[in-house]
């Protein structure tokens, strides 16, 4: 079970690269793991008919789903050129008798190799995406397909260069229309003595529908603008009222509040 | 705390994607060993 300890050993590798970069994790999981069942199978040396079909069509919808996942689109690429070469030998990855013979191992061609998806050929349709990449790795030896190192590229790439999607999307400026409570304690009113007067000049000031919903009717302006608390009490809303009364215009309005909370008008 | 546990989730949901991955779509070939004869195939 060489291959399955490969896999294990990049699982690793790649869990402890997502631990210094999270990368963005794709969707669907589901898809992926119904394409992976039938290969586990041919790994363990369970043949189902059709369940190739269900490999391909599986992940070949997960990839579609994920396309714009970085790195996602060279795992297709190579998952592709794999399953192609494999069609083609009932589901099985071919791999030549003398390239075995290069690393030492004789079979006869025909043979189901144990713990790999591999069948030995003595010629294969579309030879060149079959196992013949020789790649030593300590005390064993591994044969891999173009497909097999297009995948890895695309896994590396997944892991460095994709971004969890809450990163990604973060605003460089937010906007709060209401300040955390903590804000608001401390804001310091002024000199004004109508801190809450203030406030509603500053709020009419920067804001002129604001400052027209004061004019025509304040309440309808509460009520549109639930956002901005303030609380005026009996004197500032008889201010209010009388500055009301007075004002024709918005500029006219403002210049009135402006003097009361300044202290040039009572 | 909560990030590292969160960063440990992320690890693990890598590896079991990295996995799976691997499982459904590459096919190296490992170590030497006879399973069966094929019949579906003629090694042509």
């Amino acid at each position: 079970m060489t291959v399955l300890t490969l896999y294990i050993c990049c699982s690793l590798a790649g869990a402890a690269l997502s631990l210094w970069r999270p990368p963005q994790m794709p969707r669907y999981w589901l898809l992926l793991a119904i394409a992976a069942v039938p290969q586990l199978g041919s790994l363990l040396g369970i043949w189902i008919p059709g369940m190739f079909l269900v490999s391909v069509t599986a992940i070949f919808i997960w990839c579609l789903c994920n396309r714009a996942v970085a790195g996602i689109p060279a795992v297709a690429a190579g998952v592709i050129m794999n399953l192609l070469v494999m069609a083609f030998h009932g589901g099985a990855m071919p791999i030549h008798a003398e390239t075995l013979a290069q690393i030492g191992h004789t079979f006869v061609p025909g043979t189901l190799l144990m713990g790999s998806k591999d069948v030995v050929v003595q010629s294969a349709t579309l030879w060149l995406l079959s196992d013949w990449l020789v790649l030593p790795a300590g005390a064993t030896t591994y044969v891999a397909s173009p497909g097999d190192i297009v995948v890895m590229v695309g896994v590396i790439w997944w892991l460095l260069f994709s971004h969890p999607r809450e990163e990604r999307n973060r605003p460089m400026l937010t906007f709060r229309a209401a300040a955390p409570a903590d804000q608001r304690a401390r804001l310091i009113p002024g000199q004004s003595a109508r801190p809450a007067l203030t406030r509603l000049a500053l709020l009419a000031a920067a804001s002129p529908t604001v400052a027209e919903g004061l004019l025509r009717d304040p309440l309808d302006a509460a009520a549109a603008h639930p956002h901005f608390v303030l609380s005026l009490d009996a004197r500032d809303r008889a201010t209010l009222a009388d500055i009301r009364a007075r004002a024709r215009t918005v500029g006219e309005f403002l210049a009135d509040l402006a003097d009361v909370v300044d202290g040039a008008a009572a | 705390m909560k990030s590292m546990k969160r960063k440990l989730i992320s690890a693990l949901a890598a590896a079991l994607v990295i996995g799976t991955l691997l499982l459904a779509g590459t096919a190296p070939y490992g170590p030497p060993g006879v399973r069966s004869k094929s019949s579906m195939v003629d090694g042509q």
